[in-house]
């Protein structure tokens, strides 16, 4: 639970390096490593407005989207707006249940339909806009019409009509591997200059208005001052009053898959609806990696042992076996066999289409422990997640061959696990205690066994290392 | 960190056959048009406003102390109407909040001294931080974290968001106890109950 208590106390480190809480990371059920959203390509699937689920796939109705949510929710300040309708003449103007705003406010007509057609404030700026935009746009054509070095290749890349879907949707993760191998063939060059429009580049002047009197000697009414973020927001007009801010164009919210950048399957395919049955690919690390949170410690003394009793939870539909083991030396082979992604090539695709080609290394985090825990040597069996057997007060399926000095306790797939932690003695009173260890724990590949192929279910072991903030050091007097 | 354990008087909690705990000293108003579905907490000093229209909750929701829960009315022409307020499954209401929605979906956070506006709508999987003010007539979108005074998103939730959520629910369940007899029960945090109060 830790994004609801806003304490990350147990965090584990990605293949990639990143640390994160186990509840942002993902399990590749094909390739068996810890992923993180540092480390999975992003796709996207569709564009939806986040009020009315409404899903949004061509341009077209793209821009009629984002006009008429502009018109349910303009924001003078981020509050929802709905509309007022005056029965004697059916006019409709806008007004903000949170701040009072009205449409009137800032001098907007009312309109005579409800859904009518809202003003826009023109930009002065806009035929220079204009001109500059329609400038880009022959450049990213000429740069298109100029692939012709190594023609055949660009072709079979051109017939695979995955390629036109790349401006809407992203990158799928095969046309991304094909399209790194045929950037780094041809070195885009602007070759042909004949047919390249020219724009006029903008000319610097030392004219500048002066200021008025009123700008020094008028009192400043910061109330009708626009915040910083409120100008922003209208960034092509910037308005210095707040009679000049007008609604403001709501955004779309995208709808991303995530995907293994190893064996390309995806671990995470959202849906609209949380509790929809469609939402079934979700490999979130949660249901794989055993949970582990702190129940209770004594005071913890520099270099005196405490006890520290540790909950560790099942979510996974098979039962597993953990060990724990102690971190490797830093930079020790074995440390670095356990980031898989130690320097890849990756293509990114930015919002305006552009492809990039990066090395990607991994982000390894040192994490210096700050205590020592004194693992159990021996092995834990953990039960399946079992929904059923929760509401079962009287479950009793204690047969493990237990030593009870480490395990407390059993309920269904939970285990109370005791363990003794000393902090180093140089630490001072207050500092946090941190300790980390390597977790081994076996998960059950179903995959492997279908019903043509009739193998036992397939059994890996996988070992992620844990960080946790157990807490802060306490007096020696106090205890 | 485990949650630790909730203690409280069992004198003053009424337990319903379908798990529902709920305290004397909360405001049931209107209790015809109340539906609990089980598993159900309402501490001290929470209101339900049943009498202005229907109140359903789904199963382990959890309305902490001081939390008002009131169905949104709209403004007619003719006058006011009220609207019935529908509350998911796993939701939790933290301390002083006041709710007004048209709908609460499940697994969603209301944290301390939050307003959710009338008539908003709150999708399944959402976090509400604490000191929010959700205006009326808002949507807050699914694996959203909403903040601030207007509520604006601020963050994104983890797509496991309904297990955590169910999980820290039925946890809270568990650990909402009766205070055990005896001097080591005693918890500092909670007043005496007052026997005058009682004896009314």
């Amino acid at each position: 639970m830790a994004f609801l208590a806003q304490q990350e106390a147990v965090i584990i480190a990605c293949t990639c390096g990143s640390l994160k809480p186990v509840c942002r990371t993902y399990f590749c059920r094909h390739c068996f490593v810890i992923r993180c959203g540092n480390c999975v390509s992003n796709e996207v699937d569709s564009i939806y407005c986040a009020f009315c689920l409404d899903n949004v796939t061509c341009e077209h109705s793209l821009s009629v989207r984002s006009h008429t949510v502009r018109e349910t929710t303009p924001q003078p300040q981020q509050p929802p707006v709905s509309k007022h309708a005056t029965p004697s003449n059916r006019a409709y103007y806008l007004a903000c249940f949170f701040c009072r705003w009205t449409s009137r406010d800032s001098n907007i007509p009312d309109q005579k339909t409800a859904s009518g057609s809202w003003p826009e404030r023109s930009n002065t700026h806009s035929t220079r806009l204009n001109v500059l935009l329609d400038y880009y746009k022959s450049i990213g054509a000429l740069e298109k019409s100029n692939i012709n070095i190594d023609h055949q290749s660009y072709m079979k890349y051109l017939r695979k009509p995955t390629h036109l879907l790349e401006d809407q949707f992203g990158f799928s993760a095969n046309v991304r591997k094909q399209k790194v191998e045929l950037l780094k063939k041809k070195n885009l060059i602007l070759t042909d200059p004949h047919s390249k429009i020219t724009v006029e580049g903008s000319v610097p002047t030392d004219e500048i208005e002066p200021l008025s009197e009123d700008f020094i000697t008028k009192e400043i009414d910061l109330l009708s001052i626009p915040k910083l973020e409120q100008r922003f927001n209208i960034s092509d007009l910037q308005p210095d009053h707040v009679s000049q801010l007008m609604p403001y164009h709501k955004r779309l919210m995208v709808k991303q898959s995530q995907r293994c950048r190893e064996c390309e399957h995806n671990v995470c395919k959202p849906e609209y609806n949380p509790s929809s049955i469609k939402f079934k690919i979700q490999l979130s690390g949660y249901f794989c990696i055993p949970e582990i949170r702190i129940i209770s410690y004594t005071p913890l003394i520099a270099g005196q042992v405490s006890e520290i009793t540790f909950k560790i939870c099942n979510q996974f539909k098979e039962s597993t076996t953990i060990k724990f083991k102690q971190l490797p030396p830093k930079n020790s082979e074995e440390d670095l066999s356990y980031y898989k992604t130690l320097k890849k090539e990756i293509l990114l695709t930015d919002n305006l289409h552009k492809s990039t080609i990066l090395m990607e290394e991994a982000r390894i985090q040192e994490v210096t422990t700050t205590g020592q825990l004194d693992l159990p040597k021996c092995e834990l069996v953990l039960p399946p997640r079992d929904d059923a057997a929760d509401c079962d007060d009287l479950a009793d399926n204690q047969n493990y061959n237990d030593d009870p000095k480490i395990v407390i306790w059993r309920k269904c797939n939970k285990v109370g696990v005791r363990m003794q932690i000393t902090p180093n003695p140089d630490l001072t009173v207050g500092s946090m205690v941190k300790v980390g260890f390597l977790l081994n724990f076996t998960y059950t590949n179903t995959l492997s066994s279908t019903l043509e192929n009739k193998q036992a279910p397939q059994i890996i072991p996988v070992d992620v290392k844990m960080f946790i903030d157990v807490g802060v050091l306490s007096d020696e007097t106090e205890k | 960190m485990e949650l630790s354990n909730i203690y409280y008087d069992k004198e003053h909690y009424v337990e319903t056959a379908s798990g529902n705990k709920v305290s004397r000293k909360s405001l049931v108003a209107g209790a015809q048009n109340i539906v609990l579905t089980g598993k159900v907490i309402i501490q001290c000093d929470a209101i339900l406003r049943g009498d202005l229209a229907n109140i359903r909750t789904g199963r382990y929701c959890i309305i902490s102390k001081g939390v008002v829960i009131r169905p949104p009315f709209k403004k007619f022409a003719k006058g006011v109407a009220f609207f019935p307020l529908q509350m998911g499954d796993h939701v939790f209401i933290d301390e002083n909040t006041v709710v007004n929605a048209a709908s609460v979906g499940s697994y969603v956070y209301i944290g301390k001294n939050v307003v959710v506006g009338r008539r908003s709508i709150l999708k399944d999987c959402c976090y509400i931080a604490d000191n929010s003010v959700i205006p009326p007539e808002t949507t807050v979108p699914s694996f959203t974290k909403y903040s601030g005074s207007p509520a604006a998103p601020v963050d994104e939730l983890p797509e496991c968001t309904a297990d955590l959520m169910s999980a820290y629910t039925r946890n809270y369940f568990t650990h909402f106890v009766p205070r055990p007899r005896g001097p080591e029960g005693v918890n500092v945090w909670e007043k005496k109950p007052d026997i005058q109060a009682l004896s009314l």
